[in-house]
């Protein structure tokens, strides 16, 4: 029997696109109000209770602590993320399952690179999160609590996304995370032990991020044009230039800005050099709080 | 030649520096030096900086790092130690990609608008992925000498003076190879240690978060370049972090390899760097 192929992300163009906002998420449900989306998913509380869905966005204000323990808290809720992020991946990709929020995932039964990646990634970022718990903890401190995520792989979707959208939502996720690493260090107290930790961890999601763009220059053809470019989109109005005189620009259908790379044949897409944007905590959150589907319930562990 | 007082001064040189630096990510970083921010501790702190982690038993304590009386004292040292190193790889980088595009081993690296037209891939590839690999070698030349030139303002910016290459230039001590598969695998360790480095002297900065949140940015990069390379090399491979002879860890019991990065302290770096030397 042969392998489902994983749709490139040029036949993807003309149909829906990736991206890591709640905007996008409702993109695909096109017509689909959020009462409705959020009553396709069992609910395990009532809906409209302040401990269901997450109607306004995390704030920082939201994470425990203060000092460096509130910037370990906000690194822990995008390792958390990042952890249920790879979990739902890995069904999505292969034999399916119910995630923790019971949503159910059907599986693609796809093979190839990604998976072996995922579960790699998956087991470091949970061994991040396992970490700043127990650090926290040891320090007097309390853990942010652990949320329940969709991510439009599953049946909260009407059009679950396919592989190369879970590609590319798992490569934007890392890129949050980093940026998370990035915003957190202003947050610490000077010369904090914890900041060469936080670093060390950084460092390793960075590494996430050169793979997964790897991934996805392989996934989408290296020379290839992976997506339009929408007329009337000035140079000034692209967020990254490739030093090599390239355009790296965000796929204009995902105004949120999932990295799907643009490049200009024949020039091989190589994944971008630069470092990181300088993000604030709030915008960090902000970014991530349309996948939080359940805050705070009780049976939450 | 770093002009730093022309570039605060000139606009048109203000502006060329911080579009230099945009590319390569490090706008704000820039942008922060040439507002003299930054470098708020410039006493001499030949220490880890800060708490020596002690009250955590699980974070074993930053290493006591000696910067040589040549890079300064305080954060010029850790910024002059940066820039050696970054110098350094530059250097080395560009060779490599000069063997790899068929070019003199010697010949300057051109100006970055040439770049595309100049380095073409004209040797063996060896690996399942040449022109990734090809296309992060041509980056890093460019990227790592950028941070060079950053580093070298920031020096400027805190008062000191920017550590000079080494006289007699660097040198794989056995070529960079005849191959993307060797050039890679020559430049790997290079690379890596940069993690290392960056990692090592953060304790160091710590005291100044505008300046270490800069550096994490440049961390960030070196990572991703580390795993870029792996990943062209084996893309069924570890991506890292993989131990290296020497390595330290940030922490006491570490759940596996791939969780934190390591370091190395100054001493422990200078002294890789040495083989390189000519």
């Amino acid at each position: 029997m042969s392998e489902p192929q994983i749709q490139t992300a040029s036949q993807e163009a003309t149909t829906h696109s990736p991206n890591f906002s709640r905007r996008g998420l409702f993109a695909l449900s096109a017509g689909v109000g959020a009462a409705a989306l959020f009553n396709a998913i069992p609910a395990l509380a009532a809906p409209g209770s302040p401990q269901t869905y997450a109607s306004t966005p995390l704030t920082f204000n939201d994470v425990p602590g203060t000092g460096d323990l509130k910037a370990l808290n906000l690194a822990l809720a995008l390792e958390d993320l990042e952890s249920d992020l790879y979990t739902q991946a890995i069904m999505r990709l292969t034999g399916g399952g119910t995630t923790t929020y019971g949503e159910r995932i059907t599986g693609l039964n796809v093979s190839g690179q990604q998976l072996r990646y995922f579960r790699e990634f998956l087991r470091v970022e949970t061994e991040h999160a396992a970490f700043l718990r127990t650090t926290i903890t040891a320090a007097g401190g309390t853990p942010i609590g652990k949320f329940r995520y969709t991510f439009g792989f599953g049946s909260s979707s009407p059009t679950p996304y396919n592989a190369a959208q879970v590609l590319n939502v798992v490569l934007d996720a890392e890129r949050t995370g980093v940026a998370a690493y990035l915003a957190a260090v202003p947050l610490f107290a000077p010369g904090s032990p914890y900041l060469q930790t936080a670093t060390s961890i950084q460092g390793t999601e960075a590494r996430h991020t050169a793979v997964l763009f790897g991934l996805a220059n392989i996934l989408n053809g290296l020379n290839a044009n992976i997506g339009p470019v929408p007329s009337g989109v000035s140079a000034a109005a692209r967020n990254d230039i490739d030093p090599f005189g390239r355009e790296v620009t965000q796929n204009p259908a995902s105004p949120s800005g999932s990295p799907l790379l643009i490049t200009t044949p024949p020039t091989p897409i190589a994944f971008e050099p630069q470092p990181d944007t300088l993000a604030t905590p709030n915008s960090i959150l902000a970014k991530v709080s349309p996948f939080i589907v359940l805050r705070n319930a009780p049976n939450v562990t | 030649m770093i002009e730093f007082e022309k570039i605060t001064r000139d606009p048109h040189s203000r502006r060329s520096f911080l579009e230099r630096m945009s590319v390569l990510g490090l706008g704000v970083g820039a942008a922060h030096l040439l507002s003299g921010c930054g470098g708020g501790g410039g006493n001499n702190n030949n220490n880890n900086g800060g708490n020596n982690g002690g009250s955590n038993p699980s974070l074993p304590g930053a290493v006591s790092n000696v910067y040589p009386a040549r890079f300064g004292t305080g954060f010029v040292a850790v910024l002059n130690y940066s820039r050696a190193y970054e110098t350094m790889e530059a250097s080395l980088y560009t060779q490599a990609l000069n063997i790899a595009s068929g070019r003199a081993l010697g010949a300057e690296r051109v100006p970055i608008a040439q770049a595309n037209a100049t380095y073409q891939l004209r040797v063996a590839g060896n690996i399942d992925r040449p022109e990734l690999g090809f296309q992060f070698l041509k980056q890093l030349a460019y990227i790592e000498a950028g941070h060079s030139e950053f580093f070298g303002v920031a020096v400027q910016a805190l008062g000191g003076t920017p550590i000079a290459p080494n006289p007699g230039g660097y040198r794989f001590p056995k070529g960079p190879g005849n191959n993307l598969r060797d050039i890679l695998n020559n430049v790997l360790p290079v690379q890596e240690t940069s993690n290392r480095a960056v990692l090592g002297a953060s304790p160091d900065i710590a005291r100044d978060l505008n300046l270490l949140q800069t550096a994490g940015t440049i961390f960030s990069t070196e990572c991703r370049f580390s795993a870029g390379l792996r990943f062209a090399l084996d893309d069924q491979g570890e991506i890292g972090p993989v131990a290296m002879s020497g390595d330290r860890q940030v922490v006491t019991q570490a759940p596996s390899a791939q969780t934190f990065e390591k370091f190395k302290s100054v001493q422990e770096v200078l002294a890789f760097a040495q083989q390189f030397m000519v």
